[in-house]
Order: structure tokens, then sequence, then C-alpha cells
């Protein structure tokens, strides 16, 4: 029997959800497309937001080797935290993490993690590792 | 015997098919004066057996407002999300987004200018599900709102109207659990009161004796959901910390290294105080909890400030970046915090008012709120 987390706990305790896939730009090289859809007023910050401020999201590649940076395609904030004195980045609404990844010779797989951590204007919830694992 | 299991199989067998159509969902949906093209998606989450979250995603074509979705269904009906992009926009708008209730039946949605007052039918618990969330409407209405005003409140450090948003919020959350619960008590073994429940305890409080009262309400099928025994343990935590109760003791390193526990202060007021270096949130309310130590420090009130950090520096670093005097302590293992865990904190800031013998008064003051409870207890 299957069990669930209940879509209504998601709503209260789990504002960001991952959406994953891949484009194949050649020769076991693929560009891995994470992308969050987080609720309004959420924050989930840059995998750059600077030290000293919010946990910046992290995500890990088990497989084949990263190619390059992440890019973030979304609309970034950043905004002056004055309590921390640094400038945080975050995106609201959505982004899209996109890595280039050199998958080993025939490998039909990337599996990793992201890292992340969300805040509102009122509180902060803990944060969080969701594992991922992509078939071509 | 033989003859008997050889039937068994072969009925598995045939039934097999049938029994996984029956976990498909059909979705016909109609937008009059709202979005012509695009795309419509439904997004939920499950949890399978081995524990693990998944999310899943589909989507159909919008055509002259119509469209139609279907999709697979974890063996149990689920609450998600639908949401209706326009085919010249990025993204669902915020007013085209609506929870749908999928189950294994034809659904129907229809809707008018956008997703904010949709209609479901199609079967008797899609009925039951579009009256519950048209019951809701005005309370998603005024979060999303208190949700805008906090943000610009907080920037403009304007004290009085975080103060009454706050209790607006409050209002609010006590009107929700009353719709809900209106509904489970009518509703008992349906799917959608487990889904709900969660959304009736809410993410602050939980008022033990009314959540309590409820959960005993639903059918025990429903309570052998692994996400209702997540509702109990929630339930449970909250029992152990609701005002009236002894704190619970507890002994954490400070900066230095030195072992509190929180049964030293008995004889003081103490306001156990869960935070962190990175929660901007927290950060927000030190300055309210500054002005509070110093005025009545001699009084006899004291802070534990609990922290949520990962590390020693950042934590050290905001302590002495905010001058905060009062005790600190942590085990740097963020949500993992032991405290944290014996106090079931799920979000921070958080924080717990206990009396001079030890007992908790009163939980989550923020703000002007912790002035107004200390006022009771000190006089000026």
């Amino acid at each position: 029997m299957f069990g669930f987390l209940s879509a209504t706990q998601a709503q209260i305790l789990n504002p960001v959800s991952f959406n994953y896939s891949v484009v194949k730009k050649g020769t076991d090289l693929y560009e891995l497309h994470i992308k969050a859809s987080i609720q309004p007023k959420w924050h989930l910050y840059s995998v750059n937001n600077p030290d000293g401020g919010a946990q910046p999201t992290v995500i890990k590649i088990n497989d084949g080797k990263v190619v390059g940076k992440i890019n973030e395609v979304g609309k970034m904030k950043t905004v002056f935290e004055s309590v921390f004195n640094v400038n945080q980045k975050y995106f609201e609404n959505s982004v899209d993490f996109v890595q280039t990844v050199k998958l080993n010779s025939g490998a039909k797989k990337i599996t990793g993690t992201v890292e992340y951590m969300v805040c509102n204007d009122r509180q902060c919830l803990p944060p969080k590792e969701v594992e991922f694992k992509i078939k071509m | 015997m033989r003859k008997y299991f050889i039937n068994l199989m072969i009925m598995v067998l045939f039934f097999a098919p049938a029994f996984a159509q029956e976990h498909v969902y059909q979705l016909n949906g109609w937008i009059r004066n709202g979005i012509k093209e695009g795309t419509a998606y439904v997004r939920y989450f499950y949890r399978d057996a081995a524990n693990e979250d998944h999310m899943v995603r589909d989507s159909g074509t919008i055509k002259d407002g119509r469209f139609y979705l279907k999709g697979r269904l974890p063996g149990k009906p689920v609450i998600g999300k639908i949401s209706l992009r326009d085919i010249t926009q990025p993204e669902p708008a915020e007013e085209n987004i609506s929870e749908v209730y999928l189950e294994p039946a034809m659904i129907k949605l229809e809707a008018t200018n956008n997703l904010l007052s949709p209609a479901f039918s199609g079967s008797a618990s899609q009925r039951e599900f579009s009256q519950l969330y048209a019951s809701l409407k005005e309370v998603r209405a005024v979060l999303k709102r208190i949700d805008d005003e906090y943000g610009k409140a907080q920037e403009e450090k304007d004290l009085k109207k975080l103060d009454a948003l706050t209790e607006e919020l409050k209002t609010i959350y006590e009107k929700r659990q009353g719709v809900i619960g209106k509904f489970i008590k009518k509703h008992p073994s349906s799917f959608i009161s487990a889904y709900k429940f969660g959304e009736f305890l809410g993410d602050e409080e939980i008022e033990v004796k009314t959540a309590q009262s409820v959960y005993d309400i639903l059918s025990p099928d429903l309570k052998k959901l692994p996400v209702m025994q997540e509702m109990l343990n929630r339930i449970s935590i909250a029992r152990k910390t609701e005002p009236g109760n002894k704190a619970i003791d507890f002994t954490q390193a400070d900066t230095s290294g030195n072992k509190i526990s929180l049964s030293s202060f008995r004889g003081k007021y103490v306001l156990i105080d869960f935070w962190s270096s990175w929660c901007v949130p927290c950060r927000a309310e030190n300055p309210a909890l500054r002005a509070m130590y110093a005025k009545y420090k001699s009084k006899g009130f004291e802070i534990i400030g609990v922290s949520l950090d990962g590390g020693r520096k950042p934590w050290v670093r905001a302590i002495v970046a905010d001058s905060l005097p009062w005790t600190q302590v942590s085990d740097l293992k963020v949500f993992g915090n032991e405290v944290a865990k014996m106090y079931g904190i799920t979000a921070i800031p958080r924080n717990l008012l206990i009396d001079r013998e030890g007992k908790i008064v009163s939980k989550n003051l923020r703000g002007l709120a912790l002035e107004r409870e200390l006022k009771k207890y000190f006089k000026d």
C-alpha cells in the first residue's frame, strides 16, 4: 500500500517543489534542469547566497562530472538584509537551476540531491534535502 | 485446493488491469472568460512505501478555455494543485492556481475568469470538496492579504501593524479550523477530511483539546494512514508544551561550552527563544527582546536563546552583532537540535514563556504581544 504525503501538509510545510528534466547536448553531455516551483511569499535562496546569510541552495550530482557553473534562470532578488549586513539573493515563485553534466560513456541516469531552505517574512523552515534520479 | 488457487490466480491476472484503471483520474475543465490558450498542470506529492517523497506533474493543452488531463494516482486519492498558464506567460498567475481533489473519476471543473472560485463535480466527493474549498475562499483571501501586508510592515518596522496582523492571523486560523472541523465532523471517513487535517491543525499553535476531539471523529481506516500518525505526533508534542504544563527540562552548552539547564532559572520568568543566525524573521524580533530584557531583567525576567545554528562562528557573530546579553545555548545541529525536537519546533522563530515555578504560561509571543504578556506579571 502506498502511503502519502498530504498535500495540505505539503502546502503548510513544503512550500517548494521540484521538477527535473534533461536536454541532450552531445555525446554523454546533458543539460540538467531542476525547476523549483515556490509558493507565494516564500524565498528560495540562490546557490550563490553569500556566507553569513541564509543557507544557499546546494545541488550535488552523483553521476558524471559537472561542466561549468550552475545557471539560475529566473528573476533573482538581491535584498540588503541589515540584520546580516549582506546582500541576500533569492528567488520567488520559480527558478530553473541549469547544470551541464558530462556522464560516463553510455550512462543512463543522473542522480543527485538538492539541499535548500526557505523563509517567508514570518518564519523559516528547516533545511531539507531531496534526492532525484533522472533516467535518460 | 489447487484448482481454487489457479482460479484465484486467473482472477488476479484478470482483474489486475481493471484494478490499475481504478487509479486513474480524468479531468475535464472549462474556464469561461479566462485563459483561452495555454497549458493546464496538475501537481501533487505523495510518499511511497519506502518513505520517499515524489512529485507528480501532469499537463494538458488549453484550447478555447477547455482542457483535459489524465493521470495515474498512487493508489489513493490525493489533493493536488491545478494551475492554468496562459500561452503568453512563463508561469501560471496566482489567481489561476487552485487545489484539486484527484480520485479515480471523471472530474468536471468549471470556472469563470480565473480559478479563485472553481466548481468541481463528477462525484459526491467532488461536490463535497468543491463546497469546502468555496467556504475557505475568504480565509484564503485574508491569508494572502496578511502575507502581503506583513512583509511591508516588517520592512517599515511598524510594530503596531505587525501586532494587529498577528492577532488577525490568529482569528483567521480559528476560522479556518472551524470550517474544516465542521467538514470533518460531517465527513469522518472521507479522504478529504484526512488530507485537510494538517491544514486544520495549522502550522503554528495547536489547541490540543479541539485537535484531539476532531482527530477522534476520523474513521479507523483514515487513522491508519501514515500521515495521520504524523498528525498524532504533532498533537502529542503540543500536549506536552501546552500552557499549564511544566516545561520539559533540558541542558545544553552555551557559547563557552558551559552546560546550562532550564531548571537553574527556577524562580524567574523565562522566555525560551528558538532562533538562528540565518533566520531573518528571528533576527527581526531581537530588538523587541532586547527592550523587554532591559526593562524586566531586574524584576526577574530571563531569556534563554536556543539557537538552531549549524556552526559556532555564525552563531557567535549574530549574538555579537545583535548585542544579545542573555544566555545562549545550542548543540549546533540546526533543526536536529535536541531541545527543539523535545519541544516539537518545526519552524522558527518560536518561543515559550515559563513562570517562576517552571510552568508554561504562553507561547509564540512576538513583538508587542510579549510586552503585553510581561506587563501582566511585572508591575511597572
